[in-house]
């Protein structure tokens, strides 16, 4: 019977347990006891939220590896999630942390739900070693955008955020600080490896990243917080089968040799091989009574054709009333480079359907992975209590034609597209 | 009317007296640890440095959520709500940066973590200041 319910509902419940068992495990308030700082603690983090958004043909999504929310249609899924964490400190040095996450997924089982299983070992005061399954940590929102409790909005901004679907990778990573001026600072370095289930033509395609290495440079104090963030890695192969662009590839070869002129040129173009690509982010946050600002631009940086360069951006400013926070938003993602526009058909295969069927195909692999979108947003968080906060958010977005790698959909727009998303969410730790 | 007077003008100096008192930063008696600036305080309390200058890990503790010491602390300390310094402690404890001190619900209680730990250190209401505590800073 428990198997007919939602997966998402059923991680509700069973995430609703998890806080319960928690909520007795845990040491929680300590006492006046002599206390032993080798604990093991449990914490988490939920998110229940209403998301109401979409239109006709594209479904809005907080992630690319969620299912959409098409017009008049109210979701409980898209903004949901229950996180579980479990750091054990063994010595003075030694520690290890878990993290499970429940949400949407185009998957979901327990190991796909281990968002962090890593140990951790302290060098000396300055120098920390982690190795196992280790949050990104890359962007602003690095490894907490799931804590719906540790940022402002109703979710991390869209137009920056829902393109980077790899929270984790499986790897190691160093982290330096010292004090630096008035603040901090700390370098991140780190190797690894991560892969993930995208939606792909309503199906669970499995996305891999190799030779993945990167680094972070963070400095912050008490008002200013800056980050600037690189990764490089290679696609995998692997992403040929998973977009279906080694057949496409193929037939184009075949159409070369059919008298389709530079149709093997389109066939290199498609096909992956060795495909690498640099991922940049620069973020900076002011928090300072009554006013917390916060922005971010990234540029990924890639010679693939079918997944272009783009810079992706926001900005964010807040404006503090004691337990109320009032914000305005916004945000655009885009490619650096225009659509790629298939030449038609030569008069000689014009009139094949097969020959039409591939070309339009082709078309539409590039239409559907092309990003083109501007967005503004208003909301306001409510502190109802020290671990509590409601917050409410309405994001105004424009699409371009064919801009629509954010959204889900299985009928492409043929014009612009303004759509309106309504978020009502309330987030808790514990 | 007259008798009141005295009473009024004794109230009319309490209040003002108990809203401005002092909070101290304290330690055990047996930790080193002679003065900490602002700066050190701040980066114990917001995680950025969880250790003494002796090189010893500190036990931070910390007082309910809802206690009006608490909320004068961070404010004074780094201008910050109490719900924006639970925000950034779940930013940090959720990247397996650092954990939030220790909250201990009663303020009697503190007192006696400081005395019972080598390595403690919480703050209090100056007044309610004892002896068998070391005071390392004050805050204003």
């Amino acid at each position: 019977m428990f198997s007919s319910i939602h997966t998402p509902l059923r991680w509700l419940i069973c995430g609703s347990c998890l806080v319960l068992m928690a909520w007795f495990i845990s040491p929680g308030l300590v006492n006046a006891q002599v206390i032993n700082d080798n604990d093991f603690k449990v914490s988490g983090f939920l998110t229940l939220g209403a998301t109401r958004g979409g239109d006709e043909f594209l479904g809005f999504r907080r992630f690319v590896s969620q299912e959409g929310v098409f017009e008049d249609e109210w979701s409980y899924k898209t903004d949901s999630v229950i996180g579980v964490q479990f750091d054990k400190k063994f010595t003075s040095n030694w520690a290890a942390t878990v993290q499970l996450v429940g949400r949407e997924r185009i998957k979901n089982s327990f190991k796909e739900s281990i968002d962090w299983a890593f140990l951790k070992y302290r060098i000396n005061p300055n120098l920390t070693a982690r190795a196992g399954r280790i949050g990104m940590s890359i962007y602003m929102l690095s490894d907490y955008r799931n804590v719906g409790f540790a940022y402002l909005w109703a979710r991390p901004p869209t137009d920056f955020y829902s393109l980077i679907a790899f929270d984790y990778y499986d790897g190691a990573d160093i982290v330096f600080n010292a004090p630096l001026g008035s603040g901090t600072f700390k370098a991140k370095f780190l190797v690894g490896s991560s892969e993930n289930k995208f939606r792909f033509n309503d199906s669970a395609a499995e996305f891999k990243l190799n030779n993945m290495f990167g680094a972070s440079l963070l400095w912050e104090n008490q008002t200013w917080r800056f980050r600037y963030g690189f990764l490089s890695f290679d696609f995998d192969d692997s992403i040929n089968q998973v977009l279906g662009t080694d057949l496409v590839a193929d037939a184009f070869e075949l159409a070369d040799a059919f008298g389709w002129d530079g149709a093997d040129n389109t066939a290199d173009d498609i096909r992956a091989e060795g495909e690498s690509a640099l991922y940049h982010a620069l973020g900076f946050v002011y928090e300072k009574l009554p006013w917390t600002i916060q922005g971010e631009i990234s540029y990924l940086d890639t010679d693939y054709d079918v997944i272009k360069s783009n810079i992706t951006r926001y900005i964010s400013v807040g404006y503090i009333f004691d337990e109320i926070t009032v914000y305005g938003m916004l945000g655009k993602g885009s490619q650096t480079s225009s659509r790629t526009k298939l030449p038609d058909l030569p008069d000689s295969l014009s009139s094949i359907p097969l020959a039409v069927q591939l070309r339009d195909g082709a078309q539409l692999l590039y239409n559907a992975s092309y990003a083109d979108q501007e967005s503004i947003a208003a909301g306001a968080r409510w502190d109802l209590r020290y671990d509590i906060a409601l917050k409410m958010q309405l994001d105004h977005i424009r699409v371009e034609e064919n801009g629509t790698v954010y959204w889900a959909s299985d009928t492409l727009p043929d014009k612009d597209r303004a759509i309106n998303i309504v978020s009502i969410n309330l987030n808790y730790i514990f | 009317m007259k008798r009141w007077i005295p009473f009024i003008l004794t109230l009319a100096l309490l209040v003002p007296i108990g809203a401005e008192a002092a909070i101290v930063v304290v330690v055990n008696n047996a930790n080193p640890t002679e003065k900490m600036s602002e700066r050190e305080l701040i980066d114990m309390y917001m995680g950025r440095n969880l250790y003494f200058a002796n090189g010893q890990l500190a036990l931070r503790l910390d007082h309910s959520p809802k206690s009006s010491v608490r909320r004068d602390f961070y404010r004074q300390l780094v201008g910050k709500t109490v719900a924006q310094v639970n925000a950034y402690w779940a930013r940090l404890l959720f990247t397996g940066t650092a954990a939030p001190p220790h909250v201990i619900p009663d303020k009697s209680e503190v007192i006696e973590a400081v005395k019972k730990n080598v390595n403690a250190i919480g703050y209090i209401d100056e007044a309610d200041l004892v002896e068998d505590l070391k005071v390392v800073g004050r805050i204003d």
